[in-house]
C-alpha cells in the first residue's frame, strides 16, 4: 500500500470521524468510541466520494490532489462545529469513561477469529483484480472511465446517440446511483492509478466497519458486552457477507452497512431522547438511495416507519392516509419528470428488466426460503432468529425498540419476498442471483433484532446488570 | 432424562439417515470393490510413474490432463461408488470424471468432481442418469478453474494415486455426502450471489438445514420429556447452537481457505499491474487492446469515437466493454442500431466470438437481418474479433 493511499484513507477516516465529532462530539463511552470507528469508515469514505463529485473535470490522479484541499476544508469546518458544540454543553456532560467490563479470557479467541477472517478478506480483496460481474459492469466501469477522462455524464441510448460532443458515455447501468464509483474514483486517485487492488480495500474495511459500528451501537442500546462480542463474531462468521467484502465491488455490504446504522442511530434516539443519534440516522438514510435503488426503497421504509411512530396514535390512520396520499404524488411527480427510478420499477414489475423463462410462484418461493436456510449463506442465523422472537416473544411487546426493529426487518424481508414471489422478479430468486444479495441487506439488522431480544437474559455463570455504557 | 436423551439421539440418527439419503436395503459396507492404481492409467502428456501412481509434471496444451483407462465394467448399476485419490492436487485445478459406454462409443460423458479436503473423494454416480450398462473406458480431466484463474497459472504438477469402484452401500453413500459438504471449493461469479449452489450441481442436501432441523428436534423433544427444568434446557440448546455454528465457522473458514489459496497461488507472486493482466478472459483483454489499436490504425482516438459492441453472451459483451473503457462504448443490446440518429462522427463496431451480423465485403455492407444493412468497412479481421468502420463513407 502506497503511502499516497494511506493519506487517502487517513483523510477519509478523519473526514468520518470528524463528521460524527461535529454531529454527537467526543466519543465518551466504550461503545461510542467503537461505533465511531464504525460510522467514520462509511461516512467518511462516501463523504469523500462525494467531495469528489464537485471536481467532474479532473481526470487521472489529479483527482487526488483536487479533492483534498476540499476534504482539508470539510475537515476543519466539522472539527470547528464539533468543538463550537462541545464548549457550549454544560461541563456536568462531560462525563469521564466507566471503567471497562472485563470479559472471560475466551473471549479473546473470538477476537482473534474477526481479525483472521479480516486479514483473509482484505488478502484475498487486494490481489483479486475486479471479479463479480456488477462490480466491473455497474461501479467500476464508471470509475475506470473516470480516472481517465474525468466525470463525464452516462447518458441513456437516445441520449448517446444524439451526444454531439464526445463526452457521453452509456452502459447497462447508465441509471445506476453513482456515488459509490466516486468512492471508487477517490481511491484510484489516492492511489496514483486504476489499481483495483487498491480501490477494493474500502470493501474488508467496510466489513470491519460494520461489525465495529454494530457492537457499539449494540453495546449503547443496553446489550451486555459479552452478548456484544459474541453477536460482532456472528455477524463476521456469516459467509456471504465475508464473501462481498472479499470479491470487492458490490453495492450491497455498503447499503447493510448505512442502513444498519440508520436503524440502530434511530433506534438510539427513540430509547435515549439523543437527537446527535437522529442526526445520524438521517445522514446514514439519505446516503441509502444514493447507492443503490433498494437503497431508495429500505430509506422510504424506516422514514415511513419512524414517521408514523411519532405521529400520536389517533392520528395514525390520518398519517397512514397522507403517507399514501405522498406516494402517490412521488410516483406521478417522477413520471411526469421521467426520472429513472420510475422505469426501473416499471421494468422489474413488468418483466422487462428479467429474461428467461417465467418460473411458478412456488419455485421462486422455495428458492427464496431455500436461501435463507438451506443454503451456506447465513450458517443458522434465520432459525436461530425465528426460535428467539418465539422464545422472547414478550420483549416484542414490551419495549419499543425491539418491537420497532422487528417490525422494520419483518417490513423488510416481506417486501423481498414479495418482490421474488409475485413480481417477474422471480425469475432472479429462481436462478439464485438476486435473492441472497438483497437479504444481506438486512442480514446485521436480523442480528441487532436478535442482539435486543437477548439483550435482558442473565446466564446463570453471569449476572451483570445490562445497563448502557 | 434419560429417556430424553435416548429419544434425542434415535431423532438424529433418522435426521442424519435422511439426509444422507441412506437406502435401509442396501449393505453397511461394500460387498465389492474395483480397485485401480493411479499407475494404470495413460496420460497424454506429461505422466511418469510414481510407485502406484501416475505423476503429471507438465499440462498439456489446455493447460491440464487427461487420464484414462480401460476398464470392463459389465453393469455400471453395480459399482455406483467412486472414489478418487490425487495428492498435491493445486487449488486452481479442477476435476471431472470420463467414461465411455459400449452402447455409444463415440460419445464421452463426464461429470465433475468434487475436490474432496482429505486426499481421497468419493462421488455417488448412481445419481448420473448416463451411468449405466457397460462401461469400456474411464478417465480424469484435470483443468484450470473455469471463471476465476487465469488458465496459464493454474498448472501445478500432482499425482494420481488411484480410484476405487464399490457396490451399493451405507458407506459409500456416506462418503459421498461427507466429499459434497466438506469438499474443497472455488471462486465462482455465482459466489457472489449464492454459496452452494456457485460450484455447479448441488448432490447433496443441505447440512445447514440437518442441523437446524436437529436442534430444533432437541428443543421441541426437551421441553416435553423435561418441562419442569426449563434453565437446563436453555443450557442445553445454547450449547448446542453454539456447537453448530462453531462447525459450520470451520466449515466455511476451511472454504474461505481454499479459495483464497487459488488466488495467492496466482496473483501473489505478482504486482498490481500484472495482476490486472493475468485473467482468466485475458483473451478479451487482448482482443479489447487490438479494437483500441485498430481504431488507432484508422485515425480515430478510442475515447472519443462510437463504437458499438457485441458479442456472444450478456457476459463476454460485457467484459469487453469493461476492458474497452474508457473507451465510448455502446452495447449493441442497450444501444440498437440506430445509426441513423446519430449526431455527427464516425461509427465503429467491434464484435467477439459473435459471427452475426455478416459483412458483405462486395458491396462493403454489414447485414444487419433481412431487410437491414448499413454500410461499413472491415479495419480488423482476426477472428473471433471483427471490427468495422460504419457510415456512407464506406460505399464503394
Amino acid at each position: 500500500m502506497s503511502m499516497r493511499l494511506l493519506l487517502g484513507w487517513l483523510c477519509s477516516l478523519l473526514l468520518g470521524g470528524s463528521i460524527w465529532f461535529a454531529v454527537a462530539g467526543l466519543p465518551r463511552r466504550w461503545s461510542d468510541a467503537l461505533a465511531v470507528s464504525g460510522y467514520a469508515v462509511l461516512l467518511g469514505v462516501l463523504g469523500s466520494g462525494l467531495l469528489v463529485g464537485l471536481r467532474r473535470d479532473v481526470p487521472g490522479e489529479g483527482i487526488f490532489l483536487a479533492t483534498l484541499p476540499l476534504l482539508g476544508v470539510a475537515i476543519v469546518v466539522l472539527l470547528g462545529v464539533g468543538y463550537w458544540r462541545s464548549r457550549r454543553a454544560s461541563p456536568a456532560l462531560a462525563v469521564t469513561v466507566p471503567p471497562a467490563e472485563s470479559l472471560p479470557r475466551w473471549c479473546w479467541v473470538l477476537l482473534a477469529l474477526i481479525t483472521l477472517r479480516f486479514a483473509f478478506v482484505l488478502d484475498e480483496a487486494i490481489l483479486r483484480p475486479v471479479f463479480a460481474w456488477d462490480a466491473w459492469n455497474a461501479w467500476s466501469l464508471k470509475a475506470k472511465t473516470w480516472f481517465s477522462l474525468g466525470q463525464v455524464p452516462y447518458l441513456e441510448p437516445s441520449a448517446w446517440w444524439q451526444d454531439g460532443g464526445s463526452a457521453g458515455r452509456t452502459a447497462l447501468a447508465w441509471r445506476y446511483p453513482e456515488l459509490l464509483s466516486r468512492a471508487e474514483l477517490w481511491f484510484a486517485g489516492a492511489a496514483g492509478a486504476w489499481n483495483e487492488g487498491a480501490v477494493a480495500t474500502a470493501w474488508p474495511v467496510l466489513w470491519l466497519a460494520l461489525i465495529a459500528g454494530c457492537a457499539g451501537q449494540w453495546m449503547a442500546l443496553g446489550v451486555p458486552r459479552l452478548h456484544s462480542l459474541i453477536l460482532a463474531y456472528m455477524l463476521a462468521s456469516l459467509p456471504l457477507l465475508s464473501v462481498h467484502a472479499g470479491l470487492a465491488g458490490y453495492a450491497d455490504l455498503w447499503v447493510a452497512a448505512a442502513l444498519s446504522f440508520a436503524v440502530l442511530s434511530w433506534l438510539r434516539w427513540v430509547r435515549d431522547g439523543d437527537r446527535a443519534q437522529l442526526l445520524l440516522a438521517v445522514l446514514c438514510t439519505v446516503l441509502l438511495p444514493l447507492l443503490k435503488f433498494e437503497g431508495a426503497v429500505w430509506a422510504l421504509l424506516l422514514v415511513g416507519l419512524a414517521l408514523l411512530v411519532q405521529v400520536p396514535v389517533r392520528w395514525r390512520w390520518v398519517g397512514l392516509g397522507v403517507g399514501a396520499l405522498l406516494v402517490v404524488v412521488a410516483v406521478i411527480g417522477s413520471w411526469l419528470l421521467q426520472l429513472p427510478w420510475l422505469t426501473l420499477v416499471g421494468d422489474t414489475l413488468s418483466g422487462a428488466a428479467t429474461s428467461g423463462d417465467d418460473v411458478s410462484r412456488v419455485t421462486a418461493a422455495f428458492a427464496f426460503v431455500n436461501g435463507l436456510f438451506g443454503q451456506n449463506n447465513w450458517h443458522l442465523l434465520w432459525p436461530l432468529l425465528i426460535a428467539c422472537v418465539i422464545w422472547r416473544r414478550d420483549v416484542l411487546f414490551r419495549q419499543r425498540d425491539a418491537a420497532l426493529l422487528g417490525l422494520l426487518v419483518a417490513g423488510g424481508l416481506t417486501a423481498l419476498l414479495c418482490l421474488f414471489v409475485f413480481t417477474p422478479a422471480a425469475k432472479w430468486a429462481a436462478s439464485e442471483t438476486a435473492a441472497n444479495r438483497l437479504v444481506l441487506h438486512w442480514v446485521p439488522l436480523a442480528l441487532s433484532l436478535l442482539a435486543l431480544l437477548l439483550r435482558d437474559v442473565q446466564w446463570p455463570a453471569r449476572t451483570q446488570p445490562s445497563s448502557p455504557r | 432424562m434419560q429417556r430424553a436423551v435416548v429419544v434425542i439421539v434415535l431423532v438424529w440418527f433418522l435426521l442424519i439417515g435422511i439426509f444422507l439419503e441412506i437406502s435401509p436395503f442396501q449393505s453397511p459396507w461394500p460387498q465389492q470393490r474395483y480397485a485401480l492404481e493411479g499407475a494404470e492409467f495413460a496420460a497424454l502428456a506429461g505422466g511418469q510413474i510414481d510407485g502406484d501412481g501416475l505423476a503429471i509434471t507438465t499440462p498439456d496444451e489446455n493447460y491440464g490432463a487427461l487420464l484414462v483407462r480401460s476398464v470392463e465394467i459389465a453393469d455400471a448399476a453395480q459399482w455406483p461408488v467412486l472414489r478418487y485419490r490425487f495428492d498435491s492436487l493445486a487449488p486452481s485445478l479442477e476435476v471431472a470424471f470420463l467414461y465411455r459406454r459400449a452402447d455409444s462409443p463415440n460419445d464421452v460423458r463426464t461429470v465433475n468432481l468434487t475436490r474432496a479436503r482429505m486426499a481421497t473423494g468419493s462421488i455417488d454416480l448412481s445419481r448420473e442418469n448416463d451411468w449405466r450398462g457397460a462401461i469400456t473406458e474411464i478417465g480424469f480431466a484435470v483443468y484450470p478453474v473455469t471463471q476465476s484463474v487465469p488458465p496459464e497459472q493454474a498448472f501445478r504438477p500432482f499425482v494420481l494415486r488411484g480410484a476405487e469402484f464399490w457396490s451399493p452401500s451405507w458407506t459409500g453413500r456416506a462418503a459421498a455426502v461427507a466429499t459434497e459438504w466438506s469438499g474443497r471449493r472455488a471462486w465462482s461469479l455465482m459466489s457472489i450471489s449464492a454459496l452452494g449452489p456457485d460450484n455447479g450441481v448441488v448432490r447433496s442436501r443441505s447440512p445447514v438445514l440437518l442441523l437446524a432441523l436437529g436442534l430444533g428436534f432437541t428443543l421441541l423433544l426437551l421441553t416435553q420429556f423435561t418441562p419442569t427444568t426449563t434453565l437446563r434446557t436453555v443450557q442445553v440448546i445454547v450449547v448446542a447452537v453454539a456447537a453448530a455454528w462453531i462447525l459450520l465457522d470451520l466449515r466455511w473458514s476451511l472454504s474461505f481457505a481454499d479459495r483464497h489459496a487459488a488466488t495467492r497461488q496466482v496473483y501473489a507472486p505478482l504486482e498490481w499491474p500484472q495482476r490486472q493482466q493475468q485473467l482468466a478472459d485475458a483473451d478479451v483483454l487482448a482482443a479489447a487492446q487490438s479494437v483500441r489499436q485498430a481504431l488507432r490504425d484508422d485515425g480515430a482516438d478510442p475515447d472519443t469515437v462510437r463504437l458499438l459492441v457485441d458479442a456472444k453472451s450478456d457476459f463476454l459483451r460485457a467484459r469487453f466493454i469493461y476492458h474497452l473503457a474508457p473507451a465510448r462504448t455502446g452495447p449493441l443490446n442497450l444501444t440498437g442500431w440506430r445509426v441513423a440518429t446519430a449526431e455527427t462522427g464516425p461509427i465503429y463496431f467491434a464484435t467477439f466470438e459473435q459471427p452475426e451480423p455478416q459483412f458483405d465485403a462486395a458491396d462493403s455492407r454489414l447485414r444487419i437481418d433481412s431487410d437491414f444493412s448499413v454500410p461499413a468497412r472491415q479495419i480488423a479481421d482476426a477472428p473471433p474479433l471483427r471490427v468495422y468502420r460504419i457510415g456512407p463513407e464506406n460505399t464503394p
